[in-house]
C-alpha cells in the first residue's frame, strides 16, 4: 500500500515536472518536409519540395533565411519559391514549397544532394532557428550505358512509342458528322443554283415527252397538260388576261407571246366556246409550243 | 351575237365613256356599275367623303333616262315617309301626297339611297322588298316597280349613329364596290384645278340624258343571259371557286395569322353565285364574247362575293384586310382548267 502512494506520487511529480518542461513553450509547434521519390532523376528534372511549418502566436517567418531563386551550385537551380501562410488557431502555419531543376548529367546512377539550409523566425528582436536537413536522392544517366560504336558513331535508342488509345468510336462519329455537313453543302449549294453542271428540272421536258403519244382524240389531255405545266412555270394559275403580267416575271418567254395567245385562245375555245371540234393542226402547233417553251427553258431560244 | 345586242353593246361602250369623262379615275368603278345596269342588279356604293359616289351615280341615271329618286338616310328617317308625306295645303287642309317611291310610278329607273347606313332597320327592310320583288304594297294595293334599280351608298368613315346593314340587305344588292380615291397624279390634278369639276350639276347636265334605253333593259338583260354561254369546264371553275369562298383550306388556301378552319363564318350565298354569274355574263358581252370565260368570272368575283363572305367574329375587325386577300387568294390558287 505504501508503494502504490509512493507510485502515485511520483507519477503526479513526473507530471508536473513534465507540465513545467520547455516543450509546452516550443516556439515552433509542427514541421515537416514532404519530399518525393528519391530516385530515378535525370537531367532536366523538375523536384519539388514541401516544408510545412507551424510556429505559435508572435513568431514570424523571416523570408531572407529561405534559399534564393537562382544557381544553388553548378547543377542544380531553384526555379521557385512559393510561401503560403495561414492563421491557424494556434499560430501561424507556412507551407514553403521549392522547385528545383536538376541539370546533372550523371554517366552512371549517382547520389546527389539537394543542400539544407536554416529557417529563421524573430519574435521580440529573438531569433529562433530551424532547421532544413538535406535531402539524398539518386539521378540516373540520360544516355544508355551500352554504346555502340560500330561506324564510329553511337546513336540515341528512342523510347518504345506509346500505343495509341483507340478511337474508332470518334473516328465513326467524325465521319457520320463529316457526311452530314456534307450533305447540308451539297444540298445548300443546289438551293443557291451553284451546281450548274447537273441536269436541272426542266417543266416542259415531261409534258412535250408525253405530248408526242397523244393524239388529237386526245385533246383535252394535251390541253391540261400544257395549262398544267404553265401553271407550274408560273406558280398560279395562269390566265389568259394575265399574261402581261407573266410576261414581265418570265421576260424570255415573251419572244413567243404570240404562241401563248394562240394557245389560250385556242383552249377557251375548246373548253370554254361551243366549238368542240378539233382541228389537227392544232394538235401540232401545240406540240411545237411546248418544244418552243422547253428552248426557252434551256435557254436555247 | 345578233345585231340588237351588238347595237346596244357599242351604245353601253359610249355610255361607259361617257360617265368616265365625267367621273376621272374610276373607271373600274364605273364598269362595275355598267355592267350592274346591263345586269338588273342593285348596287352599294362605299367610300370617303367626296370621292364621287354620288356624281357617279347621278351621271349614271341622267344617261339612263327615266325618273330619278333620291332620299337621304338618316336617323328619323320612317318606311312611311319613302311612301308618302302629309302636308298642309295652302288652304289649310292636310293633304297626303306620295313619298319618293311612289311619286314616279312604274317609271322609276333609278333609286337613290344616300348614306343607307344611316336610316333605321325599319327601313332597310321596306327596302329589302323593293330590291326584291321590285314592288311595295301601300293604300291596300301593290304597287310596281318594274325598271327600278337601287343604287345606295354608305359612308367609310363615320360610324356612329349608323346602323350596319344586315346580311340578308346586303345580299340583296349585286354588287359592293368600293370607291377609292383616284391615284394617277393627272386625274387629281385635273380633278382639283379643272373648273369643269367644280359645279357638279352642270358636269351631270352634259352627259346625254337617255343614252340608254330604260324601259328596254329588261328585255336586253334576258336576252344578254340567253344568249351568253357557259361551258361544263366553266361551270365546274364556278362550283369550285363557290366551294373556296366556304372552305379556303380544302383548297391549299392560307392566309397569314389566320387558322383557316375557322375564318368563315358564312360563304356565298346561291342567290349570290347567280349575281355572279348574271354580272359575269354582261363582262363577257362588252368584251363582245358569246361564251363565259374564267376571266369574266374573276371580274366581277370581288365585287360580287366580297359582301357575301361572312368572317368568324374572332376575326370580323381585321375584315378589310383579310377578304380582299382571302378573294385574291382564290382567284389566284384556282385553276381553270
Amino acid at each position: 500500500m505504501q508503494l502504490v502512494k509512493i507510485l502515485i506520487k511520483s507519477f503526479f511529480i513526473v507530471l508536473l515536472l513534465n507540465a513545467c518542461s520547455s516543450s509546452f513553450h516550443q516556439p515552433i509547434t509542427f514541421f515537416q518536409v514532404q519530399s518525393p521519390r528519391p530516385f530515378g532523376y535525370v537531367i532536366g528534372d523538375e523536384i519539388k519540395r514541401r516544408i510545412i511549418v507551424e510556429v505559435r502566436d508572435g513568431l514570424a517567418l523571416q523570408y531572407r533565411s529561405l534559399p534564393g531563386k537562382g544557381e544553388i551550385n553548378r547543377w542544380l537551380n531553384l526555379k521557385k519559391v512559393a510561401v503560403n501562410k495561414i492563421k491557424t488557431s494556434r499560430g501561424t502555419r507556412y507551407q514553403i514549397d521549392l522547385t528545383y531543376q536538376l541539370f546533372y548529367a550523371p554517366l552512371e546512377v549517382k547520389m546527389l544532394e539537394l543542400p539544407g539550409f536554416t529557417l529563421q523566425f524573430r519574435q521580440f528582436g529573438k531569433m529562433t532557428d530551424k532547421q532544413v536537413p538535406p535531402w539524398y536522392f539518386t539521378a540516373a544517366p540520360l544516355r544508355e550505358l551500352a554504346i555502340r560504336k560500330q561506324d564510329g558513331k553511337e546513336y540515341m535508342r528512342p523510347d518504345t512509342p506509346a500505343p495509341f488509345l483507340d478511337n474508332t468510336a470518334n473516328q465513326i462519329r467524325f465521319a457520320m458528322f463529316l457526311c452530314i455537313a456534307m450533305l447540308a453543302a451539297i444540298y445548300l449549294a443546289w438551293v443557291y443554283g451553284l451546281l450548274s453542271f447537273l441536269p436541272k428540272y426542266q417543266v416542259f421536258k415531261r409534258p412535250c415527252r408525253q405530248l408526242g403519244k397523244l393524239s388529237e382524240r386526245e385533246f383535252a389531255s394535251m390541253l391540261n397538260m400544257m395549262h398544267g405545266a404553265l401553271n407550274q412555270l408560273n406558280g398560279k394559275p395562269l390566265f389568259q388576261h394575265r399574261l402581261t403580267d407573266f410576261f414581265q416575271r418570265f421576260p424570255d418567254y415573251q419572244q413567243l407571246e404570240n404562241e401563248f395567245r394562240w394557245f389560250f385562245e385556242c383552249s377557251n375555245r375548246y373548253f370554254f366556246g361551243s366549238a368542240k371540234q378539233v382541228d389537227k393542226a392544232d394538235v401540232e402547233r401545240i406540240k411545237i409550243f411546248c418544244q418552243h417553251c422547253l428552248q426557252v427553258e434551256r435557254g436555247q431560244r | 351575237m345578233n345585231n340588237q345586242l351588238s347595237d346596244w353593246r357599242e351604245q353601253a361602250l359610249q355610255f361607259e365613256q361617257q360617265i368616265n369623262r365625267t367621273v376621272l379615275g374610276q373607271q373600274q368603278a364605273i364598269r362595275n356599275c355598267i355592267i350592274s345596269v346591263f345586269a338588273r342588279g342593285h348596287v352599294l356604293l362605299e367610300g370617303g367623303v367626296g370621292v364621287g359616289k354620288t356624281t357617279l351615280l347621278r351621271a349614271i341615271a341622267q344617261g339612263l333616262g327615266g325618273a330619278y329618286q333620291r332620299i337621304e338616310g338618316t336617323i328619323d328617317l320612317m318606311p312611311a315617309d319613302l311612301i308618302y308625306y302629309t302636308y298642309l295645303d295652302n288652304k289649310g287642309k292636310p293633304q297626303v301626297d306620295p313619298g319618293p317611291l311612289l311619286k314616279q310610278g312604274e317609271n322609276l329607273a333609278t333609286f337613290f339611297f344616300n348614306e343607307i347606313n344611316r336610316a333605321r332597320p325599319q327601313v332597310h327592310s321596306l327596302l329589302l322588298r323593293v330590291m326584291a320583288e321590285r314592288s311595295v304594297s301601300a293604300f291596300n294595293q301593290v304597287y310596281q316597280f318594274p325598271h327600278i334599280q337601287v343604287f345606295a351608298d354608305r359612308n367609310r368613315i363615320e360610324k356612329e349613329e349608323t346602323f350596319e346593314l344586315p346580311a340578308a340587305a346586303r345580299d340583296r344588292f349585286m354588287m359592293e364596290i368600293n370607291i377609292d380615291m383616284p391615284d394617277d397624279d393627272v386625274h387629281l390634278t385635273e380633278l382639283a384645278f379643272n373648273s369643269r369639276f367644280h359645279d357638279v350639276d352642270k358636269l351631270i347636265g352634259a352627259v346625254e340624258p337617255g343614252k340608254i334605253a330604260y324601259f328596254e333593259l329588261n328585255e336586253l338583260a334576258m336576252q344578254i343571259q340567253q344568249t351568253i354561254q357557259s361551258s361544263s369546264a366553266l361551270k365546274k371553275y364556278v362550283l369550285d371557286l363557290w366551294k373556296a369562298s366556304k372552305h379556303p383550306e380544302k383548297y391549299g388556301i392560307r392566309l397569314s395569322d389566320t387558322e383557316m378552319e375557322q375564318l368563315i363564318q358564312s360563304g356565298a350565298s346561291p342567290r349570290g353565285v347567280s349575281y355572279l354569274i348574271r354580272a359575269a355574263k354582261v363582262n363577257a358581252w362588252m368584251a363582245n364574247r358569246t361564251s363565259l370565260l374564267p376571266e369574266d368570272i374573276q371580274a366581277v368575283f370581288p365585287v360580287t362575293m366580297g359582301h357575301r363572305i361572312f368572317l368568324s367574329p374572332v376575326y370580323s375587325y381585321r375584315k378589310e384586310q383579310l377578304l380582299p386577300e382571302l378573294i385574291t387568294n382564290i382567284l389566284e390558287r384556282i385553276a381553270a382548267p
